[in-house]
């Protein structure tokens, strides 16, 4: 079973909300796991992981502009040894997190029916990984 | 090897060196509201510090994406401070470039900025000099120690080369900050200025031997010019000044276009003229007012990349840049043949650096540490020290 699949990502310039469903559901597949955990992980700090609507892509303009809202791009923040826009991408992550923990079925991801999981790039453009590890429940 | 040599023969692995330091210090200090409060720049010194300041003009334009006007600190202090746009606090930003920290006329030039209400950045390898003092915010532009012998003053080099780091990175700041880079463009951009290491290295090894040759094969020359254009305007003004202080001879740094407008008409006419373009902008005028100096006798060297084979070819010497370094970074590799020309003219006539003690140059007879300086803009005439 391959246990650890790397996905690589080309982000584009700013924020950016990328589906990213297809390829870890590919991950799991290439793994041949059929019942288990699957962990999904970006190492960055700057970008996130969600699962929300995939339905209409106007969901995902709405939670870009809320967390907006909530953490404006502005100049009083303490670290400044990036952009303004680095800045904010911390706080933004921290809100969205880095990891999720998928419940794997039939060798499927069990997402609900308009579930799709997102990257959440808060400062593209950026050469992003996100990590798929797969674990097989008991015997 | 005199010790201007090895000074040039250093600067790709001071490149290596200060990249990182500099980029460092220009983040720490420059913070995100100055950075976006900034419309437009001024950037002033004295010497090699205004060459460095002319050659980041089209870098901090391009990269920064503001408007920059280099000048000399001359200019800027009595001519420009009591003028800058009303445009609001911050939205002015005066950099001062200073090695020392302590010539008069630059620390005055910040002096009269801050009066204006403008933003003040000095650019100085002294922390603690006048300059410093004077600036609101500091980027130390030190260099590591360099073996020299005992009592040596040569001509400077390494701390051209720390000035022009510093802009450059100044001007990256800027831009990522703004948002007129984003952080793969400004990544990119940092990585070009490392690079400038390597190419350092290939200009310092194609030019050394050809340098020297062209220092004994026009020995009995007593006097140069050097043309450039855009950025290398300030390389010209910059070799000129190298000649000047390593050998003594007449050297004249002349732009492209005015070369035709004026040294066309000189008597005297094998003076070698040196070419300098990284061939951009400036190239087609290049080639032509090279092909009208060798025309009319003028012993013509090509500074310029392999790749530029018009100039080259209207050339009766050529000293070669690294190929593919972007005009607006050109400068920090096309100071390099000039340098060391001068150098080796220096040690091929036994010529001391800055002309031997005791012939009436006493320390100091310059004044441009002690010079007068304006305490404001607002100085009546009939009170100036016309001494």
């Amino acid at each position: 079973m391959k246990r650890l699949t790397t996905v690589r990502l080309e982000t584009p310039p700013g924020e950016s909300l990328l589906n990213i469903t297809d390829q870890v559901q590919a991950a799991v597949r290439d793994s041949g796991l059929a019942e288990g955990i699957c962990v999904v992980f970006v190492p960055h700090t700057t970008a996130g992981l969600i699962i929300n609507s995939g339905s209409d892509p106007a969901t995902a303009d709405d939670i870009r502009s809320e967390l907006r809202r909530l953490v404006p791009t502005r100049v009083d923040f303490h670290h400044t040894y990036d952009t303004p826009a680095d800045a904010a991408g911390h706080v933004k992550t921290t809100l969205t997190g880095t990891s999720l923990s998928l419940i794997v079925s039939g060798g499927k991801l069990m997402l609900g029916r308009s579930q799709r999981l997102m990257l959440a790039e808060f400062d593209g453009p950026r050469q992003r990984q996100v990590l798929v590890r797969v674990m097989a429940d008991p015997a | 090897m005199n010790p201007m040599i090895a000074q040039v023969h250093s600067l790709p692995g001071l490149i290596r060196e200060l990249v990182p330091v500099l980029d460092d210090t220009v983040r720490k200090t420059l913070d995100h509201e100055l950075c976006l409060s900034v419309k437009r720049l001024y950037v002033t010194g004295c010497g090699d510090s205004h060459h460095a300041s002319l050659g980041s003009e089209l870098a901090f334009e391009t990269i920064a994406g503001r408007p920059a006007e280099p000048m000399s600190a001359l200019q800027f202090a009595r001519y420009a401070a009591g003028h800058l746009p009303p445009t609001g606090p911050g939205t002015n930003l005066v950099i001062g470039v200073s090695v020392s920290g302590e010539v008069a006329r630059t620390t005055e030039a910040l002096r009269l900025a801050r009066q204006a209400g403008a933003g003040t950045l000095a650019v100085t390898a002294t922390t603690g000099s006048r300059l410093a003092e004077t600036a609101e915010l500091v980027i130390r532009s030190s260099t590591p120690p360099f073996p020299e012998p005992p009592g040596a003053h040569t001509p400077g080099v390494r701390s051209y080369l720390a000035s022009q780091l510093a802009l450059l990175l100044i001007a990256v700041r800027i831009g990522e900050v703004r948002g007129h880079l984003d952080w793969a463009a400004a990544t990119a951009r940092r990585r070009d200025i490392l690079a400038l290491s390597e190419a350092a290295q290939e200009t310092v090894l194609a030019c050394d031997q050809a340098a020297r040759a062209l220092a004994e094969e026009w020995r009995d020359a007593d006097a140069f010019v050097f043309v450039g254009g855009g950025p290398n305007y300030a390389t010209a003004l910059f070799s000129a000044a190298k000649v000047l202080e390593a050998s003594g001879d007449a050297a004249v740094g002349q732009d492209t276009e005015e070369w035709a407008h004026l040294h066309f008409f000189a008597r005297a006419r094998s003076t070698p003229t040196f070419f300098i373009t990284a061939g951009e902008r400036d190239l087609s005028r290049a080639i032509e007012v090279a092909a009208a100096a060798r025309t009319i006798g003028r012993r013509v060297v090509a500074v310029a990349p392999p790749s530029v084979a018009a100039l080259r070819e209207v050339a009766s010497r050529i000293l070669p840049l690294a190929d593919g370094v972007p005009e607006m970074l050109s400068p920090v590799i096309a100071s390099i043949p000039g340098a060391l020309f001068a150098a080796y003219r220096s040690e091929l006539l036994g010529e001391p650096f800055f002309r031997p003690t005791g012939d009436g140059r006493e320390p100091g007879l310059s004044r441009v540490r002690t010079s007068q300086m304006w305490d404001t803009w607002h100085v009546p005439l009939d009170r100036l020290d016309r001494r």
